[in-house]
């Protein structure tokens, strides 16, 4: 099944965790991506698997969010972005010209770096993606779905009296919650997450690194982190990039124990630079 | 110990103390320069405002003369018969037909038109006396509000009588008309004597360096010319401050001498006597009650006579004169006599423009922003577009105006060559419209909406944009449900300063045909019109004194039409930012 040499079969992180052998959730073939001419990622090969968490690090500059945007195509709305190369989700192409990125970002969420809810209310930020596309057909249903989406996200308890006061009154690690409440929210297949911790305080980072780790079970998550503990705390597979460069990938394990390369090893024993 | 010298701490740096107390004393100082900026600007604001308010106070408020009617007939000619009449009967019927037609320029020339309205759907009984409330004219308004001539009273109980002398104590009217020659003397001391002393004595000069230039003589020998004849009049006046009696005519002051039903006018004043010509026969013959007035303005140089003043104040005495709220002013059209004339034909016109500018300029402009901030690839062709419009919004609104008369009203003719015949491209809407107008504004606020609602478009933060699209928005979606409500209070602000620009703008309006003078109501927007600064614009060029309060009347109700819309937009502002 794993037909690509760089990847060795994915291992499981912690014993137990996750199934030995992963279905393959998004195929990256051959990918490069250059702003104006500027080669900013060039031929990446990567395998992600499903219901996992996927960690990419590596230095700044090398390519990790730009990636991480190929897989919903939000370099679409960089102007001066170019991307070639493969990608498949499901083994379904969504590079291709005739595959619409509105449909392709409904199947794949993404949380940023810095909490962005919208400047309306609690309730109307989680209920605005099924209002969009049209997932609730009655008042009642979109409750329904933004209690379970808040409840799913573990602020349910915190914003539960407070759903109509604005979503940016709340503290970052909240909105950061509030903006993971409002992606599952349309039950996307993969949600991507651009250092969504960076901006946090410890105990908020704790309290979405537990929820990542519940989301795993039904998500296939992909997160890019500058916390090299994060990364070993949290993902089952690692991808260590350098220079627009995939370096390498295996499972956090392998990575953080028994690094293959050179870089990947001076990275992440802080000797790099 | 030198002050580069790193080894120091930075606290005990000599150099560096010097610094920071150079650089505090610049923030201070740069403080005291925003405060004069500002300073100055809120006093220039208020002086224009106080002044206009000052100037503009007058207009609000108009005499009227009450008249008991003894009409003939109830066709307006017949109705200012009788209202000429009832005047020129409280100026005890003079027979010279000049003073008779002084007397009825005291009421407006358009005052039987209300009347005979009303007497005509009412019916009247013609053998009674018919009371009306008239306005005066706008010069006898003038001198009522004391705008035409300071006038001095004084008590003149208990004079004397000897045919054409009258004996009482003069000294206080004699004070006032010396004082008067006093500044005039000054006046023509600085403002001409002076002067002409200058230009005389730089010919001389010139002459004296060019002894053959016959030119220069002439012009010279005229100037010494100009120096004798103002001399002469100075020492004249001059002569006059100190005289013990002095000959009054239409170059000096006049006194007026009242009594009972009687009036009388100096011909000569001393400290205890006038002599006097009677104006109105019926002098008081128990002389006790006896008033002397002083009309500072020469005859000459006001247009109310002395004859209608005392008219006036034969009126005033009878409590027939009352001072009124001018609703002419909010109610009427334009109209070429002042007491009449309104601003509402130029409100109701500004309207109909501002309504035609905001349904083309607010909506037009909102998406030409939209498209070019939202989805418009960023190449030469946008880059080329943003520029000019940038440009647009420097270009002269004369020259919309002359774009617009030429598009719109007269069209461009074009000849097609080696036919008979030209090609007519636009054109075929009239002159002085309100929906040319529109356009023509729009045209010119096009520029300022668009430059606005991109700056507040740009000012969205990308995340929101980059959240939305992420959840599967469309760019539709995005922009109408996130980027334009956040972007709202600024286009509302832009678009609010455009068309208060539009509103104020009077030379397009010109161009495209609204000069003409329209004393009616329009009827809709292909009707032609005026607009308020067009009317301003009109009045301000008016010759009668009257249309200087009147302008700055009309002012102020343009300056109150945008402070209701501006506090529109702050109102609209904050329920969108809530």
């Amino acid at each position: 099944m794993m037909s690509d040499p760089i990847l060795p079969s994915a291992a499981p992180a912690h014993a137990g965790a996750a199934p030995q052998e992963q279905a393959v959730k998004v195929r990256v073939r051959d990918v490069t991506v250059s702003y104006d001419g500027a080669m900013a990622i060039d031929s990446v090969n990567i395998d992600i698997p499903d219901k996992s968490v996927m960690a990419i690090i590596g230095p700044s500059g090398c390519g990790k969010s730009t990636f991480l945007r190929c897989l919903n195509r939000m370099n679409d709305t960089i102007s001066g972005c170019s991307v070639t190369g493969d990608i498949r989700i499901d083994e379904e192409d969504v590079t291709a010209r005739n595959v619409n990125p509105v449909m392709l970002r409904a199947r794949v969420g993404m949380v940023f770096q810095e909490p962005n809810p919208f400047p309306k209310t609690v309730f109307e930020n989680v209920a605005y993606g099924p209002k969009i596309h049209g997932l609730a057909a009655t008042r009642a249903e979109l409750e329904d779905i933004v209690e379970t989406s808040l409840r799913r996200a573990g602020l349910w308890d915190e914003v539960k009296d407070g759903l109509h006061k604005p979503g940016t009154s709340l503290s970052g690690g909240q909105q950061q919650r509030l903006v993971i409440a409002r992606a599952i929210a349309i039950n996307p297949e993969i949600i991507l997450m651009d250092e969504p911790c960076s901006a946090l305080d410890p105990i908020a980072t704790a309290r979405i690194e537990e929820l990542i780790d519940e989301l795993r079970q039904n998500y296939c998550i992909v997160i890019v982190t500058h916390s090299m503990s994060q990364a070993a705390r949290i993902s089952q597979n690692t991808a260590f990039f350098d220079r627009g460069k995939l370096i390498e990938t295996g499972t956090t394990e392998q990575i953080f124990t028994n690094p293959r390369d050179r870089r990947t090893h001076d990275y992440i024993t802080g000797r790099y630079g | 110990m030198q002050a580069s010298d790193l080894s120091t701490p930075i606290s005990q740096n000599p150099a560096f103390l010097k610094r920071m107390k150079q650089r505090s004393r610049a923030d201070q100082r740069f403080r005291y320069y925003g405060l004069l900026a500002i300073f100055i600007a809120l006093a220039l604001l208020v002086t224009l405002l106080v002044s206009i308010t000052f100037e503009a106070r007058s207009a609000f408020t108009r005499h009227e003369v009450s008249l008991d009617l003894q009409l003939t007939d109830t066709d307006s000619r017949s109705v200012y018969r009788s209202i000429r009449g009832a005047v020129q009967n409280m100026a005890g019927d003079p027979a010279d037909r000049d003073v008779r037609i002084e007397m009825s320029q005291l009421v407006s020339r358009l005052a039987a038109g209300g009347i005979t309205e009303a007497l005509q759907t009412s019916g009247v009984d013609l053998s009674a006396t018919y009371p009306v409330r008239v306005p005066v004219s706008d010069e006898a308004d003038r001198y009522l509000k004391g705008l035409a001539t300071p006038v001095h009273r004084f008590d003149g109980r208990g004079y004397d009588q000897a045919g054409a002398r009258i004996e009482s104590d003069f000294s206080g009217a004699m004070q006032v008309i010396q004082r008067w020659h006093r500044e005039q003397v000054s006046i023509i001391r600085h403002r001409e004597f002076e002067p002409a002393l200058r230009m005389r004595d730089g010919l001389a000069r010139q002459a004296e360096a060019a002894p053959g230039d016959r030119q220069l003589a002439m012009r010279l020998a005229g100037a010494e010319h100009r120096v004798e004849l103002i001399e002469a009049r100075l020492s004249d006046f001059e002569a006059r401050i100190n005289a013990e009696r002095l000959v009054l005519d239409e170059f000096t002051p006049s006194v007026l001498f009242r009594s009972g039903e009687g009036w009388m006018k100096a011909i000569s004043i001393s400290g205890g006597m006038i002599e006097a010509e009677p104006v109105i026969s019926g002098l008081d013959p128990d002389r006790q009650r006896g008033e002397i007035l002083v009309i500072e303005q020469p005859e000459s140089q006001r247009s109310i006579a002395d004859a209608q003043i005392v008219v006036l104040e034969r009126f005033q005495t009878a409590g027939r004169i009352s001072s009124h709220f001018n609703g002419a002013l909010f109610s009427n059209a334009d109209s070429s006599d002042a007491e009449f004339a309104g601003v509402l034909s130029g409100l109701v016109g500004s309207i109909m423009i501002i309504l035609v500018t905001m349904g083309l300029a607010v909506p037009v402009g909102i998406a030409a922003a939209v498209y070019l901030e939202e989805f418009a690839p960023r190449n030469r062709w946008t880059s080329f577009v943003q520029v000019n419009i940038n440009n647009l919004a420097a270009i002269p609104s004369i020259v919309f105006g002359l774009l617009g008369a030429a598009i719109f009203v007269n069209g461009v003719i074009i000849p097609i060559p080696f036919v008979d015949g030209v090609f007519r491209l636009g054109g075929g809407l009239g002159r002085g419209w309100p929906l040319v107008g529109g356009i023509v504004l729009a045209l010119m606020t096009l520029p300022t909406i668009i430059i606005a609602s991109r700056a507040a478009l740009g000012a969205v933060p990308g995340s929101v944009r980059q959240a939305a699209l992420a959840m599967g928005a469309t760019r539709l979606q995005t922009v109408n449900h996130h980027v334009l409500p956040m972007a709202a209070p600024g286009i509302l602000t832009g678009s609010i300063i455009g068309l208060a620009q539009a509103i104020g703008e009077t030379a397009p309006l010109l161009l495209i045909g609204m000069v003409a003078f329209v004393a009616e109501m329009p009827q809709g927007a292909t009707d032609r019109a005026t607009a308020l600064p067009v009317l301003i614009f009109q009045w301000s060029t008016r010759a009668e004194r009257a249309w200087e309060p009147m302008t700055s009347a009309a002012i102020i109700i343009l300056l109150l039409v945008m402070l209701v819309l501006n506090g529109l937009a702050v109102l609209m502002r904050l329920r969108y930012e809530k």
